[in-house]
C-alpha cells in the first residue's frame, strides 16, 4: 500500500483562489451596510416612483441633502460636539463611580450588604424621573444634564462588574491566596484582569444607555445638541430635520461603542473563546 | 484552634481529639499525625473520601484545621506561607499572562532583572524556554502543568505540595513529567509532599508513602520505598513495594487479601484497586 501525497486539483484551485481571501475581508464589515442600504433605497424608489408622499417619512435623497445644510452651516458640527461632550463627561464620572463602587460590592460581602439594595432600588427608577429632580437640584444648563447621563452609564457597570467579580473562578482566586496576595492585590492582579472582558461588555452596555439618557437630558430645556436638533425639528415642521438628528445619532453612538471595542481590543488578546473578530 | 469548615486534624502533636460536634460538617480528617523531615518525598495515598486533600491543604494553610496544628520548622501555619508551594491538579495558569508573566507571579515584589533571570531559568529548567511569550490558551496539558510547576518553584520554597498534579493527563505525559519532577527536585532538594492516587507515581517519585483510609479520614499505613533512585517501573522490587501498597489500600478499604491476589498478577487489573 501506498500513500502519495500530492496536491490534488481542488486543493490548486482553492490555492489560485487566495487573492479573493483579501475581498472576503472587506465583504464581512460590508455586509453591515447591506441591509440599511437596501431598505433606503428601496423607500427612495416608492418616493420616487410616487407611491408615497415623502413627507413625513423622508426619503434617503433628502435626508442626506438636510445633512450637507446642516454642515455648511455648521450647525451639524456644532450640536454633535455638545451632545457628544456631555455623554464623554457623563461616561467618564459614571464608569469611574461605577468601577470604584461595582468593585467594592462585588469583593466585600459586607460592602454588598450594605449598599446593594439600595442601589438596585435606585436603579428601578426610569430615566425621566430623575429629570425633575437633577434640575431643581443642579439647574437647567450642564451640571444635571451631566449628572443624569452619569446616573444612566453607572447602573450598568456597576452592576456587571459586580456580577462578573463574583464569578471569578475560585480556581483562580485560590492561586492568588497560595501566592499570600493581600486584598488590594488580590483585586488588582487577578480580579480585575479576570472581569476584564465583562467589564468592557458593561462599559458598551452603560455608553449605550449614556445616548439614552443624553436624549431625556436634552428634551427637557437644552439650546444646543442633537436633541435640540429633534425637537427644533418637530416643532418648525421639518421631518428631515428630525431624521437627520436621529441618523446623527445613530452614527456617532455606534463610532464611539466602536471606539470601546478597538480600545479594549488588545487587551482581551488573551481570551480562549469562540467569539472571532 | 479555630472554628473553621470541618476537619479535625493534628500534625507533630499526638493526641486523641474529642470530636467537637460540628452541625451539618463533614469529619473529614479524624486525628492525623504525621511528622516529615526535610528534603524527603512523601506520597499520600488512599480511597476517595479519605481526606487526603483536605490534609494537603491544611499543610498549606488554605484551609486551617480545626483543631490541631501544622508546624513548619517550630512555626505554626494558618495561612499560606512563602517557604511553601503549591500545585493543584489543574494548572490554573492566569489566562491573561503569558507564560513568562505566569512564572514570575509569585516574583512580585523582587526586581525586574532578577525576576526575568530567574523566570528564564525556571522555563529552561522545565525544556519550555520557548514558550516564553506564548498565552497559557496555546500550550498543551502537559505543557501547561510544566509551567505551573516552573511557577510554584522559582520562589525556591522549602516545602512543595502536590495536589494529584498528573492526573488530569495521559500515561506517556504522566510517566515523563514524574521523571521531569524528581529531576527539578534534585536541584534544590525541597521537601515534597504528594497526594496521588496512582500507586505507580506514588512509588516511583516517593521515600515513604501513607496510605489513608476515609470516614474520618486517618493514616492507615505507613510504607518506606527503600529503593534507589532512579527507580525502575519493571523490576521486581518495585512491584514488590506496589504489592505491598496495593495490598494496604485494600486493607485499608475492609476488603480482605487472600494468598491468591497477594501474588502478582499479569493483567493490568491489579493496578484498579477501588
Amino acid at each position: 500500500m501506498t500513500i502519495a501525497a500530492e496536491r490534488n486539483p481542488a486543493e490548486a484551485a482553492a490555492m489560485e483562489r487566495a487573492p479573493s481571501r483579501r475581498w472576503a475581508r472587506l465583504a464581512r464589515p460590508a455586509m453591515g451596510l447591506l441591509l440599511p442600504v437596501v431598505l433606503g433605497a428601496a423607500w427612495e424608489f416608492i418616493v420616487r416612483m410616487g407611491w408615497a408622499t415623502g413627507r413625513l417619512a423622508p426619503p434617503p435623497s433628502v435626508i442626506f441633502q438636510t445633512f450637507v445644510e446642516l454642515a455648511k452651516s455648521g450647525e451639524l458640527q456644532r450640536h454633535t460636539l455638545v451632545t457628544l461632550g456631555r455623554v464623554g463627561a457623563g461616561f467618564g464620572i459614571g464608569v469611574a463611580a461605577a468601577t470604584i463602587i461595582g468593585a467594592a460590592a462585588g469583593y466585600s460581602p459586607t460592602v454588598r450588604r450594605l449598599i446593594d439594595p439600595s442601589i438596585q432600588a435606585l436603579r428601578a427608577i426610569p430615566s425621566i424621573a430623575w429629570v425633575p429632580l437633577f434640575v431643581l437640584w443642579l439647574g437647567i444648563f450642564e451640571a444635571s444634564k451631566v449628572t443624569l447621563i452619569a446616573v444612566g452609564v453607572f447602573f450598568p457597570v456597576y452592576l456587571g462588574l459586580m456580577g462578573a467579580i463574583q464569578s471569578v473562578d475560585r480556581k483562580l482566586v485560590e492561586v492568588g491566596r497560595a501566592f499570600r496576595l493581600t486584598d488590594f492585590t488580590m483585586v488588582r492582579r487577578i480580579l480585575l484582569p479576570a472581569v476584564l472582558p465583562a467589564y468592557v461588555i458593561s462599559l458598551r452596555s452603560g455608553l449605550g444607555l449614556g445616548w439614552m439618557f443624553v436624549i431625556a437630558a436634552e428634551l427637557m430645556g437644552a439650546s444646543e445638541g442633537l436633541g435640540y436638533l429633534l425637537i427644533d425639528g418637530q416643532q418648525l415642521g421639518k421631518p428631515a430635520e428630525i431624521v437627520a438628528a436621529i441618523v446623527a445619532f445613530a452614527i456617532v453612538g455606534k463610532a464611539t461603542d466602536w471606539l470601546i471595542v478597538l480600545a479594549a481590543a488588545p487587551f482581551l488578546r488573551w481570551e480562549d473563546v469562540v467569539r472571532q473578530d | 484552634m479555630r472554628s473553621c469548615s470541618n476537619q479535625e486534624s493534628e500534625r507533630c502533636c499526638p493526641s486523641n481529639a474529642s470530636a467537637r460536634p460540628i452541625r451539618n460538617g463533614v469529619h473529614a480528617l479524624g486525628g492525623v499525625t504525621l511528622e516529615v523531615a526535610l528534603g524527603e518525598i512523601v506520597a499520600v495515598i488512599g480511597g476517595s473520601g479519605c481526606g487526603k486533600s483536605t490534609l494537603l491543604r491544611a499543610i498549606g494553610g488554605l484551609d486551617p484545621p480545626s483543631e490541631g496544628a501544622v508546624v513548619l520548622d517550630g512555626e505554626r501555619i494558618g495561612a499560606p506561607h512563602e517557604k511553601i508551594g503549591i500545585i493543584f491538579q489543574e494548572p490554573r495558569l492566569l489566562p491573561w499572562l503569558k507564560v513568562a508573566d505566569n512564572v514570575g507571579f509569585g516574583l512580585g515584589d523582587r526586581p525586574k532583572a532578577e525576576r526575568a533571570a530567574r523566570v528564564a531559568a525556571a522555563l529552561k529548567r522545565v525544556g519550555l524556554a520557548d514558550k516564553a511569550a506564548v498565552w497559557p490558551r496555546e500550550l498543551s496539558g502537559g505543557q501547561a502543568q510544566r509551567v505551573a510547576i516552573a511557577r510554584a518553584l522559582v520562589p525556591r520554597p522549602e516545602v512543595l505540595l502536590l495536589d494529584e498534579p498528573f492526573s488530569a493527563l495521559d500515561a506517556f505525559t504522566r510517566a515523563d513529567l514524574q521523571d521531569h519532577l524528581l529531576d527539578l527536585w534534585a536541584d534544590a532538594k525541597p521537601t515534597l509532599i504528594l497526594v496521588t492516587h496512582d500507586v505507580d507515581e506514588a512509588i516511583v517519585l516517593a521515600d515513604r508513602v501513607m496510605v489513608m483510609c476515609p470516614r474520618p479520614g486517618r493514616i492507615f499505613d505507613e510504607i518506606d520505598v527503600d529503593l534507589p533512585r532512579p527507580r525502575d517501573r519493571q523490576s521486581a522490587a518495585f512491584d514488590f513495594v506496589k504489592r505491598r501498597v496495593l495490598a494496604a489500600l485494600d486493607r485499608s478499604l475492609n476488603r480482605t487479601v487472600t494468598a491468591a491476589d497477594a501474588e502478582p498478577k499479569a493483567a493490568a487489573g491489579a493496578a484498579m484497586w477501588w
